[in-house]
């Protein structure tokens, strides 16, 4: 016969059993859980980017199952190494912006699915950041004596890295007071710091595609989209390459105005920018001065009503005025001012936070009209090279930014 | 009927003599009939484009031109009279003249121009054919008719005319020893002159399509007056049959001002031709101002200062009766400036010179 007391130790014996095991079991599942995975992220730059280093740039990696992120820097090859993350999928972002360009780039769903390393290679694109549309050549000063100033043109250039339609958008012709006076001297009660003032503006008609500009490309808006080379044994230019021209007859004789057939031609075909605003006082047709241009391209956000129109007073003539357009700062996409020379600083239109400085058409001091000079944007070199593309000079600062040029380089610069 | 055809010109004078004094007063009524320049001012030309149509071989280039001929027959227009009274007298001692005027004249139905808008028909065109170096065969586009809005010039009986005068010339003061004589003319007038017609004007800007305004203005009242006169001497030498003449021009007042010149609009065409009244109280606001004008229109005043001008004659005769004369006017070249509204003027800006001959032929 057992005795009590020994039942009772066959019985702690037993669960001491159980209870081992159920020790040891736990102890295996605990192993299971901690095998994790490496990753290595190759950076490198798209064919014909150069001059952006790779090193020190934030790659992130975010894991598709949970969103769970985990970020490393590359060292100096460009290599981002992620180490012990958990096995599953992962989505991998590159964005980094500097002031002088953004770069990015991505890959989804690579797996680490063992204790293997996983290496992916991503290729970087790189963006000029805040880059736009910017005017790239005025020629105002006209081909010879004969030509005058009929093949004017303005170039418009696509600084970006993505495709800009044109659609919409103003060019505006900006008052130039006559005498020496400031335009803000003629204008009363108006804030011309954050304001520019046109004497006439055309708009890009279009519903919304219609004129688009490729990145590193431009488009010309002709005065004439003619073909002056062969007139009356001169010396113009050939403007039938226009993307688009300006013609105003038959806008002007339907308001009361009287349109001028020799100045301004009208070329079938070629599209006509949208008359939007002028004066009576230079009722005729649209030219730049040849001399004094400054232009703004305005946003197609912008327009214009009566609302917008405001009253120069010439300082030295009170009784002299012009009815001027008024188009806020804030939706000038680009400003390009000239001056007859350098020291006539004091006498800008256009306000400093659009463009700081100037232009001079003949820096020797010669006559500009009728020369055939033009004023073009410089090649910003070092973003050229970077990027791989024609990209301009573009600092705010048309003395830095622009230069003259002995005879117009119409699409000189598209790739 | 009568109106139209009647210019008889009644004139009644009473003159009173008393010594050396001789009161006189008159009352004249005059009518003028129009010039024929005004009734038959020639043509007016006006040119718009249908077609302006461009191709780069110049061979195949056309523009199609619309020439608008305004042939006015003004056969409407009356004969404007003149309603003139003066008083006076004369004073004539032995040894001066002098003689005192001052009359009123009222010019009525005056013939000026006046604005009237007209809209002129624009057919447009297009090309339908373009054969290689021929001018491209064209034709009217149906349903394509526009119109032009332009502001013509017409001659109406709009102009009145109110003068003052006041006048005196003091004559024949002889200085015997030097056988020269003194002459001395004054004239004092004043005259307001009111323009009833339109005055219709081109819009300041235009904004987009179809917004072209025409805006409509009161005519000012011009007021002018003016003072001069003249001073003359006249020195003779017998001995050489020999006469010279200095005549010196005072002008002491050039004054116009512009009454009631407004540069806001009491009305507008709009671009139909529609004649649509502007509120006074929204004259000067926003919205109408592509039409409120710029003061350069006119002058609100114009102020000429004193200045002088000198005449110069001199003739001879010889003893067979012929006779040579020469005068200068404006003979020293003087040409004072003075600044107007922001402009200098010029004074004195002609010089006449001349020579004649008269031969005696017994």
């Amino acid at each position: 016969m057992k005795s009590v007391k020994q039942t009772k130790m066959k019985f702690f014996t037993t669960l001491s059993i159980f209870l081992l095991a159920g020790v040891l079991v736990s102890c295996s599942d605990d192993d299971i859980v901690i095998i994790l995975g490496n990753m290595n992220i190759q950076l490198e730059l798209e064919t014909g980017l150069s001059d952006i280093p790779l090193n020190d740039i934030n790659v992130q990696a975010t894991n598709s199952t949970d969103n769970s992120e985990y970020s490393v820097t590359t060292d100096a090859n460009g290599l981002a190494i992620f180490e012990n993350l958990p096995l599953g999928n992962y989505d991998i972002t590159v964005l980094e912006a500097t002031e002088n360009y953004t770069i990015s780039g991505s890959a989804t769903e690579i797996s680490l699915v063992d204790s293997e390393i996983v290496t992916e290679t991503i290729t970087l694109s790189a963006t000029n950041p805040n880059a736009t549309l910017v005017i790239k050549e005025v020629y105002s000063t006209g081909g010879s004596s004969a030509v005058l100033i009929r093949d004017q043109f303005i170039e418009i250039f696509n600084n970006s890295f993505e495709v800009i339609y044109a659609d919409g958008m103003y060019l505006a012709n900006l008052f130039t007071p006559s005498t020496d006076n400031s335009v803000g001297d003629g204008l009363s009660g108006e804030d011309a710091t954050n304001n520019v003032y046109a004497r006439d503006v055309v708009q890009f008609p279009g519903n919304g595609q219609d004129y688009p500009i490729q990145p590193s490309s431009s488009i010309v808006v002709a005065f004439n989209a003619s073909d002056f080379t062969n007139e009356l044994l001169s010396t113009g230019i050939d403007n039938t390459d226009a993307t688009i021209e300006i013609y105003s007859v038959e806008w002007l004789e339907a308001n009361g105005g009287s349109g001028n057939t020799f100045f301004d031609s009208n070329n079938p075909d070629i599209e006509d920018m949208t008359n939007i605003y002028i004066m009576q006082q230079i009722s005729g047709f649209y030219s730049i001065s040849p001399s004094r241009p400054s232009i703004a391209l305005v946003s197609a956000d912008a327009s214009v009503s009566n609302s917008d129109v405001v009253t120069y007073t010439n300082p030295d003539i009170t009784s002299q005025t012009f009815p001027l357009v008024r188009i806020p700062v804030a939706q000038v996409i680009d400003g390009f001012e000239t001056l007859e020379s350098d020291d006539l600083a004091d006498y800008k239109v256009i306000p400093d936070n659009v463009d700081a400085g100037f232009a001079v058409i003949s820096p020797d001091g010669s006559n500009p009209s009728f020369s055939g000079k033009s004023v073009i944007r410089k090649v910003d070199e070092v973003a050229t090279a970077r990027f791989g593309r024609t990209i301009l000079l573009d600092t705010n600062n048309s003395t830095v930014d622009f230069e003259s040029i002995d005879a117009p380089d119409k699409y000189g610069y598209n790739n | 009927m009568i109106e139209r055809y009647n210019l008889f010109s009644p004139r009644l004078s009473f003159s009173s003599k008393h010594s050396q004094f001789n009161i006189r007063t008159a009352w004249g009524l005059s009518y003028k009939a129009p010039a024929m320049i005004q009734l038959y001012p020639g043509r007016t030309y006006i040119d718009y484009t249908n077609l302006n149509y461009f191709a780069e071989n110049p061979n195949e280039r056309l523009a199609v031109v619309t020439t608008y001929v305004q042939e006015p027959t003004n056969s409407q227009l009356k004969p404007n009279y003149t309603d003139l009274k003066e008083i006076g007298f004369d004073w004539s001692p032995s040894f001066w003249n002098f003689q005192f005027t001052y009359f009123r004249k009222e010019l009525r139905r005056g013939i000026q121009h006046t604005d009237e808008l007209v809209l002129l028909p624009r057919q447009g065109y297009e090309v339908i054919d373009s054969p290689p170096n021929q001018q491209p065969a064209v034709a009217p586009i149906e349903g394509e008719l526009t119109y032009i809005p332009r502001i013509l010039k017409v001659f109406k009986n709009n102009y009145n005319v109110d003068t003052d005068g006041v006048e005196f010339v003091l004559s024949g003061l002889k200085i015997e020893p030097s056988n020269s004589e003194v002459n001395f003319r004054y004239s004092y007038l004043k005259s307001v002159r009111t323009n009833l017609g339109f005055n219709i004007r081109n819009p300041n800007f235009v904004i987009g399509d179809n917004t072209a305004r025409f805006g409509v203005f009161e005519n000012s009242i011009l007021q002018h007056n003016r003072s001069f006169g003249t001073l003359t001497l006249i020195q003779h030498i017998p001995s050489l049959r020999f006469v010279l003449t200095l005549a010196t021009e005072f002008n002491f007042k050039d004054y116009r001002i512009n009454k009631n010149a407004s540069q806001l609009p009491y009305a507008y065409y709009d671009i139909d031709g529609n004649f649509i009244q502007i509120p006074e109280d929204q004259r000067d606001s926003e919205e109408f101002n592509d039409l409120i004008q710029d003061p350069s229109v006119f002058d609100p005043i114009t102020d000429t200062p004193f200045y002088t001008n000198l005449n110069l004659q001199v003739r001879k005769e010889t003893k067979q009766g012929h006779s040579f004369s020469f005068y200068a006017y404006n003979a020293p070249w003087y040409n004072p400036e003075y600044v107007q509204n922001g402009n200098t003027r010029q004074l004195n800006q002609k010089l006449q010179v001349g020579f004649s001959a008269t031969i005696l032929i017994e």
